[in-house]
């Protein structure tokens, strides 16, 4: 994990939710910018974090469900040109702030060469054709 | 000798008055084209497919720019007022087009009024060989012959006949195709000049062809005599030809004056500028273009391949966190002057009603256009959920957005926010949009929500909004003008145009 990139809990944007429950309802759909990992990159993922030690900034948890990756590079200026996020999700039924993230470099977890992935950013407002 | 030209008096007015306003028009019009140098013959304004451009900036192909990156930056003596004031140039522009239009409108009544219309409008057909003649003899350095009876010849007849009757119409017309309320209820109407982009590329046309009238005229009255033709349209005859000769460079040392002085206020005073013109455009504003609905449903096949973007997303850890859990944890905050506060999240926020879909152009106040389809909830059904206490009258959508962070293009820093009054929630396609061609609304145009209002240009579409607010006042938000790019960028709250 570089610098920065621990896990910091995530409900601080908001006010508790409308719908309750400790386990939010995800939105029917995904959005088109998020790709999916394959087992192979959750396992370098899950690597990772064992190898730095990430945990849960909230409850102190290290087992993480591990979601879908956002390529940053091409939307957020402060981004490197091969950063990505990936979801991680708190495995603890007891956690209050269960979304957290981890930033990595496109090398270190996915696998091809990322132009799909990336794609997916800036293709995400083409209309159907 | 004296020869009558019998310039009536309300004719010579007109003359220099016209002079103040064209040159306002045409500088404050360069002021415009600055903020998006481009022109294009297609309603997408694709980067790239620009027939014409004013730039040498190269964007980036690895990050995501936006249309402020392609901003220029122009020097005073050719903008009003230049250095990128975008905002400044739109009020002076409107305001001189007000006058502009008042000058026309009481010289075509007292030219149709007075029959001083046959002054200019050509009688017969045979004077487009003669003009041909005139433009020979123009080009052998001589001075073709005036038409029997009349102060000008073939050439001079047409060349104001095309201006009076063609060009100034020509330019109001596709002036009034370029505002995002007329084009929302009459698409029709802009589609009768090829489209919005054809709009805009023909009114720069017609400006670059005013700006030709204006040298060859000069040029015409310099070789056929100053002092004559200044105390033709200075007395009305020609006399006192010396007299003549000062006052019209007095006259045209004053029109200096005006621009300078206007220059200088811009610059220095912009809010002030602001505050006092648009309270001219407003006058003329509301009534005539508020009442429009919008009335837009392109086919699908009009749909922009890439939609173009101004401002960028937020850059923080909260929110990219919440856009890789696809904004699980995204809650929007509804209160203010409401009897019903609530706090909705993605789901709940559909649940609200049935989503409502529009094909639509976004007209950006730069003057590029794309054709989007975005759905989501018509905002009247928030507005009903929290039922608004008598005194609210505006919407203030806050949004996550910080420009000190996010947009180093932008002129200023801190949060991004909109005001918008609370009649325009009820306006057909006025909606919160989720979703847009069909998918999830992107993070570059606003995830997980932001407005559309189809009358209003798009800066007051607020993104990535987190916060909704029921108001009465807006004085003491931001620096009071309603709206961050009002605050910054002194644009009109309302922009209809």
């Amino acid at each position: 994990m570089r610098a920065g990139d621990d896990l910091p809990g995530r409900d601080e944007v908001g006010a508790p939710p409308a719908c309750g429950g400790k386990r939010r309802r995800m939105p029917a759909e995904v959005r088109p910018e998020l790709v999916s990992l394959l087992p192979a990159d959750r396992d370098r993922v899950r690597g990772l974090l064992t190898a730095k030690g990430g945990h849960c900034e909230s409850c102190g948890g290290t087992d993480f469900e591990i979601g879908h990756a956002l390529y940053l590079g091409f939307l957020f200026l402060d981004e490197d040109d091969d950063a990505y996020m990936v979801a991680l999700t708190c495995r603890n039924l007891e956690c209050a702030h269960p979304h957290t993230a981890i930033r990595l470099h496109e090398n270190d977890f996915l696998s091809g060469d990322g132009t799909l992935a990336r794609a997916a950013t800036w293709l995400a407002s083409a209309p159907p054709r | 000798m004296t020869t009558t030209f019998d310039y009536p008096v309300w004719l010579r007015v007109d003359h220099w008055l016209n002079v103040l306003f064209v040159t306002l028009i045409i500088r404050s019009g360069i002021e415009i084209l600055a903020t998006h140098p481009k022109l294009y013959w297609n309603d997408d304004s694709r980067p790239g497919s620009e027939w014409a451009r004013f730039t040498r900036k190269v964007m980036p192909k690895n990050k995501l720019y936006d249309t402020l990156d392609e901003e220029e930056d122009y020097s005073p003596f050719i903008s009003l007022p230049g250095h990128a004031q975008l905002g400044i140039g739109r009020h002076w522009h409107f305001v001189a087009v007000i006058g502009w239009i008042l000058v026309g409108l009481s010289y075509y009544i007292l030219l149709f009024t007075t029959g001083q219309w046959h002054r200019y409008w050509p009688a017969s057909w045979s004077i487009f060989p003669e003009a041909w003649n005139d433009i020979v003899t123009y080009m052998t350095f001589n001075l073709p012959p005036l038409l029997p009876g009349e102060p000008l010849d073939a050439m001079q007849k047409l060349a104001y006949a095309g201006v009076i009757f063609g060009l100034a119409p020509f330019q109001i017309l596709t002036g009034a195709a370029q505002s995002p309320a007329v084009e929302a209820r009459f698409p029709w109407y802009v589609r009768m000049f090829g489209g919005r982009q054809w709009a805009r590329s023909l009114h720069f046309i017609g400006l670059v062809a005013f700006i030709g009238f204006i040298i060859i005229h000069l040029s015409m009255v310099f070789f056929w005599g100053w002092g004559h033709l200044t105390a033709a349209m200075i007395f009305g005859s020609i006399r006192n030809t010396h007299w003549a000769t000062a006052l019209s460079l007095l006259i045209i040392a004053a029109i200096v004056a005006v621009h300078v002085a206007a220059t200088l206020w811009s610059l220095r005073n912009p809010r002030s500028v602001q505050r006092v013109l648009d309270a001219v455009v407003a006058v003329v504003r509301r009534p005539l273009l508020r009442p429009l609905n919008s009335r837009q449903h392109y086919p699908e096949r009009k749909l922009t391949a890439q939609h173009r973007v101004n401002g960028k997303p937020p850059c923080s850890v909260e929110y990219k966190v919440m856009a890789v859990h696809n904004f699980a944890d995204w809650r929007l905050r509804v209160g203010g002057l409401v009897e019903n506060p609530v706090t909705l999240d993605l789901a709940g926020l559909r649940a609200l009603g049935e989503p409502e879909m529009q094909r639509v152009m976004h007209n950006c106040v730069q003057g590029w256009t794309s054709i989007g389809q975005w759905g989501g909830l018509h905002l009247s059904a928030l507005v009903e959920l929290v039922r608004p206490l008598p005194e609210a009258k505006y919407i203030c959508s806050m949004t996550m957005q910080d420009n000190d962070r996010d947009e180093p293009s932008s002129h200023g820093g801190g949060q991004f926010y909109e005001v918008m009054d609370l009649e325009l929630a009820y306006k057909p396609q006025t909606i919160l949009a989720y979703e847009m061609n069909g998918k999830p609304l992107p993070i570059k145009h606003g995830a997980p929500l932001r407005l559309r209002v189809e009358t209003q240009v798009g800066f007051k579409m607020a993104k990535w909004i987190n916060r909704i607010e029921f108001i009465n006042d807006y004085s003491g938000i931001g620096k009071g003008a309603g709206g961050w790019r009002e605050d910054n960028v002194y644009y009109a709250k309302d922009v209809e145009i």
